[in-house]
């Protein structure tokens, strides 16, 4: 007999069983939709990551001065300003390098106030983090070397103070411990795009000031740490290497420092990432199984309810392969209904979280097709047994069935 | 066209051996109608369910339009049983949730007829049975004689080499059960080879070969009237 007439069979004895035919498929929809929302959420979170590392930090390397190394940190570990210089100097391997002397400090303007990371660099770090100003520039040669009182506050903390980010030429004092300083706001740095990392960092709020201030604030002429972009192109592992090289010719201890790349960095976080979409989809992956389960429930008791009909089906001729093809295709169109409305309940459900969140809807044909292929087999595997059942049944006993 | 020779039937359940046919022979010609009675448990059904090729004898040989039925795989059975047996049932056996016509277009459907074929045919055969205004009731919307009907109707669509009625008037009035009787009638009128297993005396007294059975034994086989026999 043909597909079709088969299809249509089933279609038919669906219909009529509506509520259970709905109720059946409820552990498939389920099953699905859990990980269609799952996977689309870490994959968008993926995007957004990736998206992130790609504007802030392809190619930065950061060198920190190490306080729990195996002896005590003494003044000559420091960066000066002499070994900044040397690290500038390796042109083709570094791009801009600049020193960062960080603190956290009050700011205040008017009768409002808040804790800010307070960031003294050079004017060479916008060359090493991404700085994206929406108001004003950022501070020159001339600004560092002239020491003036200038700084460059995040759109975050423009917002809680002035309740506005054109505030070019406003004056803020910042303090810590018994120290402060007035500063004249010369720029707006924008908040990062990427939603995850907004989220991440919640309220905290930065600002950049010339390291030169810093060092005054701070009475120091030394730096723990420093940042540095690489050429284009460069492997950082290999930059890291003479990096350390130069530094331990400048007479500084190998041991006593530590090279952070943002590569290794992102690349641990989006595995992270990765691995716990996976996990978290592989769980939810069992209550596809138990969905299974519940098809090969319903077809058991379906084929018992209707052993009847299986005989008159047979006394009249069907064979038992066409018994058995209607039950499985039965079977197999429970399951792709339940995975497609999984499918669309799944996708409206990430499409509205990820757009709350901003991130990035993607869908990829891979996991449609996979879902589809999925619940396939879910109800090629579930249903084989019940429709074997059926096709096995003796015609007089299933006619003599009440 | 039917030719059975030394027939028997044993039923085994556990230890208990039931001999349900001894030795029949018989041999039913095409364009016969008859009747089959005998007491109840004498074997008529399992007669019927082995010609109907339903079930299988457990020895002898049963020819059926030259075929060895005996040989045949399951599959086969199914085919003879969608090409050559129209059954009618005491208790219907429509499918409950379909249409008259649909559960009509059942026997084609098997036999690969094309829907719109199909659907023609069915129709054909409801306005033959009397119920061309009855065609989308599902068997519920129907009274017993009209559900009978439907089943003669899907019996006789796939125009099978005979038509086997087991007890069909048992669940029906006498009413119902001469408009049946009638449709048989003018049936084998037609052409049809028809057998009905009835205990009724009047019914088996319509047609033209009677034949009882008494504890799985041919006690009788005499023929009713003369006109039709060949
Ligand atoms: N499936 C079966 N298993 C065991 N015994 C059966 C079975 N079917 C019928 N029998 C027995 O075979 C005998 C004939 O039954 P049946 O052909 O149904 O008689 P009838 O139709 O004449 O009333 C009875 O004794 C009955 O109990
Ligand atoms: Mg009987």
């Amino acid at each position: 007999m043909l597909l079709i007439e088969t299809f249509r069979v089933a279609l038919q004895s669906l219909w009529i069983n509506k509520l259970r035919s709905s109720l059946t498929i409820l552990g498939l929809v389920i099953g699905i939709l859990s990980v269609v929302v799952i996977t689309t959420l870490g994959n968008a979170a993926q995007a957004d990551m990736t998206s992130a590392f790609d504007e802030y930090g392809r190619g930065r390397i950061n060198v920190n001065l190490l306080f729990n190394a195996n002896r005590s940190v003494q003044y000559r570990d420091f960066f000066s300003d002499d070994d900044i210089d040397a690290l500038e100097g390796m042109e083709s391997d570094v791009a801009a390098v600049s020193p960062e002397l960080r603190r956290w400090m009050n700011i205040q303007h008017g009768n409002k106030q808040m804790r800010i990371d307070m960031m003294g660099v050079n004017s060479n770090y916008n060359k090493v983090e991404r700085i994206d100003l929406i108001r004003g520039r950022f501070f020159t040669e001339e600004d560092v070397l002239g020491r003036r009182n200038v700084m460059v506050l995040d759109e975050k903390a423009a917002r809680y103070l002035f309740g506005s980010v054109d505030i070019i030429g406003e004056v803020v004092s910042l303090s810590t411990g018994n120290f402060s300083v007035e500063l004249m706001i010369i720029g707006v740095d924008k908040l990062p795009d990427s939603a995850i990392l907004n989220m991440a960092q919640g309220d905290y709020s930065y600002g950049y000031m010339p390291i030169t201030v810093a060092s005054r604030m701070y009475f120091t002429d030394r730096y723990p740490r420093f940042m540095l972009q690489a050429q284009e192109g460069l492997d950082l592992n290999i930059v890291s290497e003479r990096i350390l090289n130069l530094l331990e010719r400048r007479n500084k201890e190998r041991g006593m420092y530590r090279v952070f790349t943002r590569e290794g960095e992102f690349n641990q976080v989006t595995q992270g990432l990765g691995f716990l979409t996976a996990t978290v989809s592989g769980i939810a992956a069992i209550s596809l199984l138990v969905g299974g389960i519940g098809i090969m429930n319903i077809m058991l008791v379906s084929v018992t309810e209707r052993t009847r009909e299986i005989g008159i089906r047979k006394a009249i001729g069907a064979k038992m392969s066409v018994i058995m093809l209607q039950f499985l295709v039965e079977a197999v169109i429970l399951s792709i209904v339940g995975g497609f409305l999984g499918l669309l309940i799944g996708g409206a459900i990430s499409f509205g979280i990820v757009n709350m969140l901003g991130l990035p809807f993607l869908i990829s044909k891979n996991s449609i097709m996979l879902a589809f292929l999925f619940s396939t087999v879910v109800g090629v595997v579930f249903g084989v047994y019940p429709a074997h059942k059926a096709s096995k049944l003796d015609p007089i006993e299933a006619l003599r069935y009440e | 066209m039917i030719d059975i020779k030394e027939i028997n039937k044993i039923y085994k359940t556990g230890n208990i051996e039931v001999h349900a046919l001894k030795d029949i022979n018989l041999q039913i010609q095409e364009g016969e109608f008859v009747a089959i009675t005998g007491p109840s448990g004498s074997g008529k059904s399992t007669f019927m369910n082995i010609i109907g090729c339903l079930d299988r004898a457990t020895s002898g040989i049963y020819i059926l339009d030259d075929a060895m039925i005996d040989d045949l795989s399951d599959n086969e059975l199914a085919s003879i049983r969608n090409e050559k047996i129209g059954f009618v049932f005491q208790s219907f056996n429509l499918l409950s949730r379909t249409s008259a016509l649909k559960n009509v277009e059942l026997p084609m459907m098997y036999a690969g007829v094309p829907r719109k074929e199909r659907k023609e045919r069915a129709m054909e055969a409801l306005r033959r049975v009397g119920l061309e205004d009855r065609v989308d009731h599902k068997p519920n919307e129907l009274s017993g004689g009209q559900k009978q009907r439907v089943a003669v109707a899907r019996a006789l669509v796939n125009k099978p080499a005979i038509i086997l009625a087991d007890e069909p008037t048992g669940n029906l009035d006498s009413k119902s059960t001469q408009e049946v009787m009638d449709l048989f009638k003018s049936l084998n009128e037609e052409g049809a080879t028809i057998l009905i297993v009835t205990h009724e005396q009047e019914i088996a007294e319509q047609t033209k070969r009677m034949i009882t059975f008494k504890d799985g034994e041919i006690i009788v086989d005499k023929e009713l009237k003369r006109e039709g026999n060949i």
